[in-house]
């Protein structure tokens, strides 16, 4: 088992290291120069201007040597530095980050307390009028697109009853309660179509469950149906709901940019969002691979879950 | 909680079933799994339920237990366990017998154990919920009984997973489970079906002497006469949901009447045949359960039926006593010598295929 973790490990590594040079040399294939929008364009001619700003943004030398320095930078934290703002790449990243995955962790929190419920039962009153209701409630929370639910809880919760912010965040070094205040309706929003596929994994597995042969054993045992449901059926249950809502935690990481937008919240995703559109290449690639690096651990992180959940994983060769 | 009538343990069977009814309620139509079953089964006794695949020996089992069955099943009749109607309980009340009074043995071990939960857990949570122990209690139980189904080094097998065991161990595992709390009434559901044959001996020595430990009664499901023949006190033969013979099994064996119980104990390969002599299969197919045939439902795979047995289900008729059988030309009569030779000359396939059967072995015999 020992050595099935080392594997995982290097395989994790690996996949990190093409993560980060499929990143950087695709933004290299974007058309035009990085170097116009660092240099103002009258002053283009000045070959000694140029030539030292692209020693300071790590624009000289061949590809290869860039992407080099830039690995090397990165491996200590240093992303480069930002055209459109006098920072570190890594300084906007460590400033946004925290809100961002407060809010994608709150977020999937929600979605998994009440999905668990949610699916459990509806597997354990398959086809019963019960099942149907919520099977109908589910399909109605996924096809709902999350800004339209943050409209609505804004509408209801800000508007209406006043109870909690419409926009802006808090952090929550400056207000415990503040914060708190600040992400429950982003998150709530961002939940519901998370929770409705996590619902109908954890449903439609636990009923392939259900059916398994020693579930009729624990039944013919005396067992109670609870105790069935939650000591027997759930473990092997939940292999595939743990996948993706480790996948919908990473992608939440990229994918805050609408809420974020509409609640004013300044988090990884609007600044993706704002770097994108002043042409903030430096940040954007940071902050993308930031992203796609939190996706592979988090993958590599499942592996090791499934270990811990089915031991008949532990023995095997992979 | 179960009652306990102890005046009259000792006379009264400890499971009477009497006309019992399942029928699942189909859109094609009503599927007659069993169809008027009556058994009963005394204190520390063994009745075999024998049977192909699909005659519905699986379904009585689960429904005299109130076992898993959908809910699109509506069963009638009646199932006495110590006197008590137990037919018809809901799971809730069920709770009280099953694991406790009654258990079961399932036909594969490779899947009646939970594969993310250690046998230690699955040998011990039922003694903890029903008797009530702690969980050291429990593991000291536990331990003595996979000593008791023979399982090597059982304090470490009480840490391992299921997959880690062989299928023999599993079903040893089984066992150990099912004897937990000390039932009175066992079900094995072809316990050693999925095993290979050296295991199947072992597994089917281990469930008579536990048996006689402990003066339980059981009921061995199999489609297999050779398994019973030494190991139960009664053996009923099941076609299409009904009973079609019922004997003490020594008698059942001296004096088949059944045409059909003779038909499963032809199919039982000799070792004193030859190699590559031909098995003697029953020709044609279990009946259709929602459509059954008219008249008696072994009529069209039958060597000795006559145009009667097409038109008209025979009633039970005694034999002797404890002897039933259903059939309107029983073995070794003469209507069925008769309508044997009829149905020969008509080339019937199943009337030829007895005879080649026949042939053949006599020829073997001669030569021998």
């Amino acid at each position: 088992m020992g050595k099935l973790i080392i594997v995982r490990l290097l395989r994790m590594f690996a996949t990190l290291l093409a993560v980060s040079a499929i990143t950087f040399f695709m933004l290299k294939l974007l058309p035009g120069d990085p170097i116009n929008q660092i240099v103002p364009l009258e002053k283009l001619d000045d070959l000694e201007l140029v030539a030292e700003k692209e020693r300071e943004y790590n624009l000289h030398g061949s590809s290869i040597e860039q992407y080099g320095r830039w690995l090397k930078g990165a491996l200590r934290g240093d992303l480069g530095k930002a055209i459109t703002q006098p920072k570190r790449v890594s300084e906007i990243i460590g400033d946004r980050w925290t809100i961002t995955a407060e809010l994608a962790l709150v977020s999937v929190i929600f979605s998994v307390l009440l999905a668990l419920p949610i699916g459990i039962f509806s597997a354990y009153r398959q086809g019963r009028t019960s099942d149907r209701v919520l099977s109908a409630g589910l399909q109605t929370g996924l096809s709902i697109p999350s800004f339209v639910i943050g409209v609505f809880l804004i509408l209801i919760f800000a508007e209406n009853f006043k109870i909690l912010p419409a926009t802006g965040w808090t952090r929550l070094s400056d207000s415990v309660w503040g914060n708190v205040k600040g992400v429950i309706l982003p998150a709530i929003a961002l939940s519901m179509a998370n929770m409705a596929v996590f619902a109908r994994l954890i449903r439609a597995d636990m009923i392939a469950t259900l059916q398994e042969n020693y579930i009729l054993s624990a039944k013919a045992k005396g067992m109670s149906d609870w105790f069935i449901l939650f000591r027997h059926a759930l473990r092997p249950s939940s292999l595939s709901v743990i996948t993706v809502i480790a996948l919908n935690l990473g992608a939440l990481l990229g994918g805050t940019v609408v809420i974020e937008q509409l609640f004013a919240i300044g988090g990884l995703g609007r600044q993706l969002y704002d770097s994108i559109l002043r042409r903030d290449y430096f940040v954007v690639q940071g902050i993308t691979v930031v992203i796609a690096s939190v996706y592979v651990v988090l993958n590599t992180m499942v592996d090791f879950v499934y270990l811990a959940i089915d031991p008949r994983i532990r023995g095997g060769r992979h | 909680m179960v009652a306990n009538d102890t005046t009259s343990m000792s006379n009264e069977p400890l499971l009477v079933v009497e006309d019992l009814k399942t029928h699942f309620h189909l859109k094609a139509g009503a599927v007659k799994a069993v169809d008027g079953v009556s058994l009963s089964l005394d204190r520390g006794k063994t009745i075999g339920i024998v049977g192909e695949s699909g005659s519905g020996k699986t379904v009585l089992s689960r429904t005299i237990m109130g076992l898993n069955l959908g809910s699109n099943v509506h069963t009638e009749g009646s199932v006495h366990y110590q006197g008590n109607e137990i037919l018809g309980l809901r799971a809730k009340q069920m709770r009280n017998y099953w694991g406790r009074e009654i258990s079961m043995i399932f036909q594969d071990p490779m899947t009646s154990l939970n594969p993310v939960v250690k046998i230690g857990r699955q040998v011990t949570e039922h003694l903890r919920h029903h008797l009530d122990m702690s969980k050291a209690e429990a593991n000291d139980v536990a331990l003595q009984l996979l000593h008791e189904v023979r399982i090597p080094e059982a304090s470490e097998r009480l840490n391992a997973y299921p997959h880690e065991l062989s299928g023999g161990m599993r079903q040893r595992v089984c066992i150990a489970i099912a004897l937990a709390c000390g039932p009175k009434l066992l079900f094995a559901d072809e316990p050693t079906t999925a095993l290979d044959v050296t295991v199947q001996h072992q597994i089917m020595n281990l469930l008579g002497r536990e048996q006689d430990d402990r003066d339980m009664a059981m009921v061995l499901v199999t489609h297999d006469l050779g398994v019973v023949a030494g190991r139960t006190d009664e053996i009923a033969v099941m076609y299409a949901g009904r009973v079609v013979e019922r004997a003490r099994t020594s008698d059942l064996f001296a004096n088949v009447k059944m045409p059909y119980t003779e038909a499963l104990l032809r199919s039982i390969p000799r070792t004193t045949q030859r190699s590559h002599t031909r098995l003697a299969a029953i020709p044609g197919r279990p009946p259709d359960l929602i459509h059954p045939p008219s008249g008696c439902s072994f009529s069209p795979r039958c060597a000795y039926a006559q145009d009667i047995c097409h038109e008209e289900m025979p009633s039970l008729i005694e034999a002797g006593a404890g002897h039933v059988y259903r059939c309107h030309t029983p073995v070794g009569s003469n209507a069925a010598t008769e309508s044997f030779e009829t149905n020969l000359a008509a080339g019937l396939p199943q009337a030829v295929s007895i005879k080649l059967h026949a042939d053949a072995v006599a020829q073997q015999e001669g030569v021998a």
